[in-house]
């Protein structure tokens, strides 16, 4: 019996000419008369075999006047989204997103929002990693290659946000898209497989659909972009500024 | 004395040669073999193959092989550059290599005697992936309505000519990177 397999043919110019075609084009849908929706605008600049690149910068606008206390629709839905549980033992639990309730003492004045990874340019978390798992990406997403996280947690303690978990159980019955196990660290990945495709984060949808549209997502690299526009008009916050780590998440009426 | 034992060494390495030449040669002949042995050997992994395709992603003796090499490959560039293809994906060779049970419950891929255990075991190769990563393709029920990434079957539909098995590292590399045509 001969192998038949060395005349089985390669698939990988097809591919990724299919991937460029489904990739093309934007889709624009128009709402109402002056309202339109851009679809997957982001997936027209990069094709999905190529790298990413410091054209582009992502971030978060968070708008803490519309945020409400009660609503948690933005952790609900990154933690659907990426599998993490809530609600179990608080000292172990993961937590990638957390809502913050904060009162001023002398007006009573309370306001709150969500708290993630702060997506820093100059991330203390990568500074301190000893085997450079703990990284940022070109276009700006901090993130833990968990491929060579060994689970020392110094990341944990030098973020000055605390937005990194520990996995400390064996876990099953993970998201294909966001593969999660004992003994590494992770935090909010900007949902960056959903970035890389195109949409927005989860916690950026569901706000706009169950919660109160206080997230926007966008790059803050290209002028021309909503939160471009949002950030250079309006008077926006990071947490913990003098640090100057630069965060890409951002707070207008802190 | 050095004579000596040179001419022993050569004997040996000859001899080591040969048998890795006869593993890969009866390997190569024999596919799975016809008994659903890997490596034609008679106390082989068997190994169950997809039924509702018929090939892997690259021929299947580069991937006996090579397997490893693509996913480390893909895994950076994923993870680092934000690559998305789903050539090489491991989340791909789960979907395509779990089987089903009688009730039609996906075993995961990597079981004792399962695809992706069958081999490692028999080579004690121990993978430290599926700690991390889904072993079924199945979705959990909650993002059942999420849409999957494009079907591996669509993809291979169509074909470009066939290429040689890689012959060094250099060219390997070239290859996983999509410049050698
Ligand atoms: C500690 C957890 C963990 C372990 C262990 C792990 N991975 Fe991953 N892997 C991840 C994460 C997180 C991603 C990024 C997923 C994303 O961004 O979509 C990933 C992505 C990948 C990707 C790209 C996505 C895909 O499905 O193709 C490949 C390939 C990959 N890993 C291969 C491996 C291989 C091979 C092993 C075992 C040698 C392994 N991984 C072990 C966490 C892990
Ligand atoms: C499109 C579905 C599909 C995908 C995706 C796929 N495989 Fe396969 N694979 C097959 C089929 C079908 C065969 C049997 C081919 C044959 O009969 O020669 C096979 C054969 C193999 C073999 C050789 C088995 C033997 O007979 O010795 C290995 C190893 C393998 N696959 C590993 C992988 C790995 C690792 C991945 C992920 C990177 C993967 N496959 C992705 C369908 C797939
Ligand atoms: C035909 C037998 C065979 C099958 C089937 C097979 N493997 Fe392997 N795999 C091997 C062998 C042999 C090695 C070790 C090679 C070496 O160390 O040189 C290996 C090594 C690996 C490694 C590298 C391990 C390390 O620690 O460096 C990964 C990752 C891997 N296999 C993934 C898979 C996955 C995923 C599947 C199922 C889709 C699979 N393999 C199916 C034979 C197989």
């Amino acid at each position: 019996m001969t192998c038949t397999s060395g005349s089985k043919e390669f698939i990988d110019k097809s591919r990724r000419d299919f991937l460029k075609k489904a990739g093309a084009g934007v889709t624009t849908f128009t709402l109402a008369s002056g309202v339109t929706l851009m679809a997957y605008p982001q997936a027209q600049k990069r094709p999905l075999d190529e790298p990413v690149s410091a054209k582009n910068r992502w971030g978060l606008l968070i708008d803490v006047n519309k945020c409400t206390p009660e609503c948690d629709a933005c952790v609900t839905a990154c933690a659907s989204e990426n599998g993490w549980k809530q609600g179990g033992d608080p000292r172990v639990d993961a937590q990638w997103i957390r809502k913050l309730t904060v009162k001023n003492p002398k007006s009573g004045y309370e306001s709150s929002f969500p708290v993630m990874c702060q997506h820093c340019e100059n991330p203390p978390c990568v500074d301190v990693c000893p085997t450079g798992a703990s990284f940022k990406r070109l276009d700006g997403i901090v993130l833990v290659d968990k491929h060579t996280c060994i689970g020392c947690r110094y990341c944990m303690i030098a973020c000055p946000y605390n937005a990194r978990s520990f996995i400390h159980e064996p876990l099953t019955d993970q998201r294909p898209w966001a593969p999660r196990g004992k003994g590494t660290v992770e935090s909010c990945t900007l949902c960056v497989h959903r970035v890389d495709r195109g949409d927005e984060p989860a916690c950026v949808e569901k706000c706009a659909t169950d919660g109160n549209g206080a997230l926007m997502f966008g790059d803050l690299n290209d002028p021309d972009s909503e939160i471009s526009i949002r950030v250079a008009t309006y008077a926006t916050k990071q947490i913990r500024a003098d640090l100057g780590l630069n965060p890409g998440v951002r707070y207008e009426n802190l | 004395m050095i004579s000596g034992m040179t001419s022993s060494l050569l004997k040996f390495l000859s001899l080591a040669i040969i048998a890795v030449l006869l593993t890969f040669s009866t390997s190569s002949a024999s596919c799975a073999g016809e008994d659903g042995k890997v490596g034609g050997r008679a106390d082989g992994p068997v190994l169950e193959l997809p039924t509702d395709v018929e090939q892997c992603i690259r021929p299947t003796e580069f991937m006996r092989v090579n397997h490893m090499y693509l996913l480390e490959h893909k895994r950076d560039q994923t993870m680092r550059q934000g690559i998305r293809t789903d050539d090489a994906s491991l989340q791909g060779c789960v979907d395509c290599h779990a089987k089903k049970d009688d009730a039609g419950k996906a075993i995961p891929v990597n079981d004792p005697g399962q695809f992706c255990a069958a081999c490692h075991e028999y080579v004690s190769v121990k993978l430290d992936c599926f700690t991390c990563h889904r072993t079924t393709p199945d979705m959990p029920a909650s993002t059942a309505n999420i849409p999957r990434i494009p079907a591996h079957k669509e993809l291979l539909a169509a074909n470009t000519p066939p290429l040689g098995m890689p012959a060094d590292v250099q060219k390997l590399r070239a290859y996983l990177d999509g410049e050698l045509k």
